[in-house]
């Protein structure tokens, strides 16, 4: 299987809407919100959109981040400084972008805590900087608890499953397979929407097209592949 | 870079902070010869302005390099952890053979380390890399370039210092250097005169 970037509806709307934010002016809301849940492709289209844009800055959330931790590693991408105070952080932050503009992208933001939330709304106040808060869908109680902050979300891109376009595009691209439309549709089905879970399935698929020599993907042979996420069996009285 | 761009990039370097009036003196050039080159320098992010006709000379500075190149260092920057050539490959947009040069360059510098092996399904192994602290602190500006100025240069700033602030004449040790300094010069010019 060759490694790959599909190019998703999602994908598009989150390009595009992150090209909106990037063009807000100084005073104006610039936060967008990316949600989704795990295996959607989100942070594939963040580190995608990181690298192919010079300007964007791509920051991944660790658990239990305090606000120094944070701010020391904003800090750190963008210009290698690692601030030991909050204040200084946040200052030295505050400069580096007024002088040169850049994009926030915060990968796994649902971890983040609501105080860290507030800092990052100090760094867009004061800078104009766009701040792209990527995460589940948890993150919405998050945002929407303080209303100060969810007034300045101005976008939301919601990576939803996986579609049938999407699963034929895939196998195009990425085993050189022709999947048929019912096929395509019993993978959606078995993999949740998931992206992480259709990758398994297309590995499993992929091998049994070869072992057969087959060019075409039919919901036969979707349908011989065995469950291999199966849920433990609950005992009942008798098998004791 | 023009001649006399060069030349005050290698004055301002000697001298870390100059004033126009003083390059203008000191180098023999108009006023407008000096406008247009600190001008220069100054968009190039040589200079600093620091003060009315007062600039800071930054010997560190930031050069857009090959976008290609930028992207591939970005690439491995938010690979967080260990990424793989396919990986850069395809967040860097590159070719296979290109990221697989770069790779070969960034481990000759320290820039990269090897980090064990991955099954890819299909096509076998695929080596996996992470970057040291030293390619952690490169990935931050891959572009940076260090101006160190002409050694006859430094040499006769150095010469002028010693004579004009007198120590040359009070100390026997500035004496020796201002000396060495001297020799330095002579042997410099005796080069370029031979070649």
């Amino acid at each position: 299987m060759k490694n790959v970037f599909i190019e998703t509806s999602r994908v598009m709307a989150f390009r595009e809407a992150a090209g909106v934010v990037k063009d807000t002016v100084k005073g104006q809301p610039g936060f967008m919100v990316a949600w989704g849940y795990a295996g959607r492709g989100k942070t594939e289209c963040a580190k995608e959109y990181a690298v192919r844009t010079k300007e964007a800055v791509y920051v991944r959330v660790f658990q239990s981040w305090t606000p120094r931790a944070m701010l020391a590693t904003v800090c750190s991408e963008i210009n290698g400084m690692n601030p030991a105070r909050v204040d200084h952080a946040k200052r030295v932050i505050i400069e580096e972008l007024e002088r040169t503009p850049k994009i926030l992208l915060i990968d796994e933001a649902d971890r983040l805590v609501p105080g860290n939330i507030e800092h990052l709304r100090d760094i867009h106040d004061e800078t104009g900087t766009p701040i792209v808060l990527i995460g589940e869908p948890s993150l919405y109680g998050r945002l929407t608890a303080k209303r100060r902050i969810w007034e300045r979300v101005t976008r939301v891109v919601e990576f939803g499953p996986v579609t049938d376009e999407d699963v034929v595009y895939f196998g195009m691209k990425a085993c050189d397979l022709k999947i048929m439309p019912d096929a395509a549709g019993e993978l959606v089905r078995r993999s949740k929407g998931s992206f992480r879970l259709l990758y398994h399935l297309m590995v499993e698929t992929e091998r049994k097209t070869r072992a057969n020599k087959l060019k075409e993907v039919s919901l036969d042979l979707v349908e011989s592949i065995p469950d291999r996420r199966v849920a433990p069996t609950p005992e009942k009285d008798g098998n004791r | 870079m023009s001649n006399i761009t060069e030349m005050i990039r290698n004055f301002a370097a000697a001298n870390t902070t100059i004033r126009k009036k003083q390059v203008r003196e000191s180098l023999g050039l108009t006023t407008k010869q000096v406008d247009a080159a600190v001008d220069n320098l100054v968009e190039q992010g040589y200079l600093k302005r620091i003060g009315y006709g007062a600039y800071l000379f930054n010997d560190y500075v930031q050069k857009t390099g090959p976008d290609i190149n930028d992207k591939i260092w970005k690439a491995m920057k938010v690979s967080n952890g260990s990424f793989s050539v396919s990986e850069i490959v395809r967040l860097a947009e590159s070719t296979a053979s290109y990221v697989y040069k770069r790779f070969r360059m960034y481990r000759a510098d320290d820039y990269i380390k090897n980090a064990g092996t991955r099954k890819t399904h299909g096509s076998g192994w695929e080596k996996l890399y992470r970057l040291t602290k030293k390619g952690k602190e490169k990935s931050n500006n891959p572009n940076l370039e260090v101006f160190t100025p002409d050694p006859l240069i430094m040499a006769a700033v150095n010469l002028n210092r010693l004579i004009c602030s007198g120590l040359a004449v009070r100390d026997p040790d500035a004496a020796k250097q201002a000396l060495g300094f001297i020799e330095e010069i002579k042997n410099g010019l005796e080069d370029g005169a031979t070649s």
